[in-house]
């Protein structure tokens, strides 16, 4: 009788361990952090906030000394809406909106781009 | 007593002991994650390592790996006067010159890989690009004659190697060594070879699409690791708009294309990569290859004569290369796309959501 309540100890044990080890395994899981604008100048990262923030008409001013870069959301996406740079490429680059687009001031060195952190997302372009 | 440890006492025991392991083993390993972007080799660059090491330590790491693809990047190029490279060119028919030993390792490659695609690869094709480059720039074309002076200078035969000390020479007056279809698969390996010898452990290293992974992905600081996903990029879709995609934890997986780089004048288009052979672009159905296997050098000069010798040559010289997976994108009649893949990439490659099917060949 003592060994039988022993082994309904245990298994309670276990039933219990199980619990929380699939608790804390979902509460630990990977989250979906969806899309993320990201802007890195030198190889640092200059800007990042969710690209949800940047709605319609919301401006960022990437400058750095008499370096000018503004970029700016429309509907069609995060382009960028003014630079100083000789060339002006990016200025006329495609707007950015989904996962992995991407825009570069090679003269200034800035690169900006849509990442995601979902599970499943393409982490990388091969070109 | 005796009964509290029966056989079910025993196994409910193991059961908590391995829930337990596995949740432990789940939480180990924590990994901290550095990401790095610049621009080099004449694209961008994007280099992110994770480790169980210090952030600081990490940047560190990363320091280093940057240090390194720009002092490659220095002595690869055809643009900098002071270059390995350029100095070869410079000496074109003359004397030897004393390389690094990064230099004369890609050269060796390099011309390993002439010999092996039958010079659809070819390091010297320096003249014929050269003469391209400088008509496309000015909305114009190089005449049959300038292409054919050209082409004259063009032969990996002419390229001799000296290993110890490193030297190289270009048996040919007026040569000019072009690494540019290898250069980044070097460099790429060079590159992961740093940050293995310096405790990484998961790392994605993309130099202008030029893909190299390690370890699998991390999942937001758990020890379990999924693989990395690579797009590989549509033909005629936007930048970023993959047609498949390839699952790898580990190796390289390198892409040509000819619409990744092009000049359009009166109304033609004219890719950056050409055949050694003729001396002109490629225009054919094949629109891109890429290369999946563990070495990126071999696989970015591959990517490229692959391109040059089309499908069918390719998927034989495959025979022989079995730890060499391979995708090719071609155009059809209809202006619809069609995915050939070699059979070993079987679960590792999928299409996209009404993307072309894929279809499996067999090399061996």
């Amino acid at each position: 009788m003592t060994g039988k309540k022993y082994d309904w100890l245990l298994y309670s044990i276990l039933a219990a361990s199980f619990a929380l080890s699939c608790a804390l395994v979902f509460a630990t899981r990977p989250k979906d952090g969806g899309l993320t604008f990201e802007a890195v100048r030198g190889g640092t990262v200059i800007e990042r906030r969710r690209a949800a923030e940047l709605t319609d008409g919301v401006a960022l001013d990437l400058s750095s000394g008499a370096m000018t870069n503004i970029v700016a959301s429309d509907p069609t996406g995060i382009r960028m809406v003014l630079a100083n740079c000789p060339g002006g490429d990016c200025l006329r680059a495609r707007p950015m909106k989904n996962a992995g687009d991407m825009i570069v001031c090679i003269p200034h060195k800035l690169i900006m781009r849509i990442v995601s952190s979902s599970v499943g997302a393409i982490d990388v372009m091969s070109y | 007593m005796k009964r509290f440890f029966n056989l079910h006492s025993f196994i409910a025991l193991c059961s908590i002991m391995g829930i337990a392991a596995i949740f432990i083993i789940n939480r180990l390993d924590p990994l901290n994650t550095v990401s790095r972007d610049g621009v080099a080799l004449d694209t961008v660059i994007s280099v992110t390592a994770s480790a169980p090491k210090s952030i600081s330590e990490l940047n560190g790491i990363l320091n280093d790996a940057f240090a390194l693809i720009e002092e490659l990047d220095d002595r690869f190029s055809m643009y900098n006067e002071n270059s390995d490279v350029s100095l070869m060119s410079a000496n074109a028919g003359g004397e030897w010159v004393p390389v690094s030993r990064p230099t004369y390792e890609a050269l060796a490659a390099a011309v390993h890989a002439a010999k092996l695609t039958d010079g659809a690869y070819d390091p010297t094709i320096g003249p014929v690009s050269i003469a391209w480059r400088d008509r496309l720039s000015e909305n114009s074309l190089p005449s049959e004659e300038e292409i054919d002076a050209a082409l004259l200078r063009v032969s990996f035969d002419a390229l001799e190697l000296s290993s110890s000390p490193p030297m190289a020479k270009l048996d040919m007056p007026g040569g000019v060594v072009d690494l540019g279809g290898i250069a980044k698969g070097y460099v790429s390996s060079s590159v992961r070879n740093l940050l293995k010898e310096r405790g990484v452990t998961s790392a994605l290293i993309d130099l202008g699409g030029n893909v190299v992974v390690i370890g699998g992905r991390p999942r937001n600081g758990s020890g379990t690791r999924t693989p990395w996903r690579i797009g590989v990029q549509h033909p005629s879709k936007p930048r970023g708009t993959p047609i498949c995609v390839v699952s790898l934890s580990e190796g390289s997986v390198i892409t040509a294309g000819d619409y990744e780089r092009f000049w359009e004048v009166d109304g033609g288009r004219y890719t950056h990569i050409y055949n050694p052979a003729t001396g002109f672009p490629v225009d054919g159905r094949l629109k891109s290859v890429t290369i999946i296997s563990d070495d990126p050098t071999q696989g970015d000069a591959l990517s490229t004569a692959f391109i040059v010798m089309g499908e069918p040559q390719a998927l034989e010289l495959l025979r022989i290369m079995p730890e060499v997976g391979a995708i090719f994108i071609s155009e059809t009649d209809d202006e619809e796309y069609r995915i050939t893949a070699t059979g070993d990439l079987k679960g590792a490659v999928e299409t996209t959501p009404g993307g072309p099917h894929i279809a499996f060949h067999d090399t061996w």
